[in-house]
């Protein structure tokens, strides 16, 4: 019998899911202490965050935590993988698009002129594994939006399952990984454009037995600044909200880290990303501008549709 | 005629004793040269990023179960946040 907690926590909602009721609560703290961490560690907009630290430390060399240095190896990793197309250093032109405080506190329509361009890259990021120090470029901000949650949703997975439980679900504003023994059948995971929405909003319904999904859309977190549409998703080579291609992409892969990346990239890419997404062999739901879905790379076509 | 046949003998089985053992000194002394360069010549290591790979954890479509009931609420939903 599956157990269920929800709360909220980095700006979006969490949720719990343990095959066995009597593995929740010990599971729900292990993901609570693992998220604090994360938030302490990684938000940009805390200023006593310790990335917020390091921005303001940029052009010297910087000790670090083992957590923001973990977590910055990954976001460097995936800019790698994805040729810059997910790019840890879009601090700066996410404050310059209107994207600098929790999402909820955004004005409806922001009137600032803004000058976009590519972000720094990042090359502009030094890691001295050996001293655990972090060196930014001179001006560099780093945003780790992009991989810190779906590392967060890594993390707190397997220390839900450390904590005692037998299998665990942990979503994090719908980027989700699983660890542990499955439900018979796998988890059942509807795959839809935003998270929040009610579960008939349609969408395909997946199983999954291991590894982790992550959905990037544009269709949510948008805003209006000077009166142009905005969203949370930037093309580093313009430093912009990314043109929008396709809307909504969702991938499987063994990590949540992986999957947030490939389908941010996704977004980033257009029409590009499926070659890259087969390359891999990465299953993905891709939703066009117009609502027209593509299943890619083994992606099971819907049985059942929560429509 | 004796003394010369057995001479000649004696240098045929010479001759074979010796290219076998030039063949294996060659051979080995081919090995021994190909382990030293290997050591001496360190070479370069090429950074790689690992990429990820979708084989192991494919989503499966959602089974019936003993009912035959496909229904079933799901445990989470993936969407934009």
């Amino acid at each position: 019998m599956l157990a269920t907690a929800e709360f909220r926590s980095l700006g979006t909602g969490v949720r719990v899911v343990t095959a066995e009721a009597d593995d929740l609560d010990a599971a729900v703290a292990a993901v609570q202490r693992v998220l604090t961490e994360i938030d302490a560690t990684c938000s940009r907009f805390r200023e006593d965050s310790e990335i917020s630290q390091l921005n303001r430390a940029a052009g010297r060399p910087t000790p670090v935590s083992p957590l923001l240095f973990c977590a910055l190896r990954a976001a460097v990793r995936v800019g790698r993988m994805t040729a810059g197309a997910v790019d840890p250093t879009v601090g700066t032109a996410m404050r310059i698009i209107g994207y600098d405080r929790d999402f909820a506190a955004l004005p409806s329509d922001g009137t600032v002129k803004i000058a976009v361009r590519p972000v720094p890259g990042y090359e502009a990021i030094a890691l001295d594994g050996a001293r655990q120090f972090v060196t930014l470029q001179p001006d560099v901000e780093i945003d780790l939006g992009a991989t810190a949650k779906a590392l967060a949703a890594d993390l707190a997975a397997k220390a839900a399952f450390d904590a005692g439980g037998d299998g665990v679900l942990v979503s994090l504003g719908g980027d989700m990984a699983v660890v542990g023994s499955a439900p018979m059948g796998g988890w059942p995971i509807l795959v839809a454009e935003d998270h929040a929405a009610a579960r008939d909003q349609g969408g395909d319904v997946i199983a999954l037995t291991a590894g982790a999904i992550a959905t990037s859309s544009t269709t949510v977190r948008r805003w209006r600044q000077g009166g142009s549409a905005r969203h949370h998703i930037i093309d580093p080579q313009t430093g912009a909200s990314a043109a929008v291609y396709w809307r909504t992409a969702s991938v499987v892969a063994a990590t949540c880290v992986d999957a947030n990346a490939a389908a941010t990239a996704s977004i980033v890419w257009g029409e590009r990303a499926v070659a890259w997404l087969a390359q891999y062999g990465l299953a993905a739901r891709l939703v066009g501008a117009d609502g027209t879905v593509t299943r890619a790379n083994g992606w099971p076509l819907p049985v059942l549709s929560a429509a | 005629m004796h003394d010369g046949g057995m001479s000649r003998e004696q240098a045929v089985r010479m001759i074979r004793l010796w290219t076998i053992a030039s063949g294996v000194a060659g051979f080995g002394l081919t090995a021994v040269l190909g382990v030293v360069a290997a050591h001496s010549f360190a070479g370069r290591t090429i950074a790689t990023t690992r990429v990820p790979t979708g084989s192991d954890v494919a989503p499966q479509a959602v089974a019936p179960d003993s009912l035959g009931n496909t229904n079933q609420p799901p445990a989470a939903v993936s969407g934009g946040s």
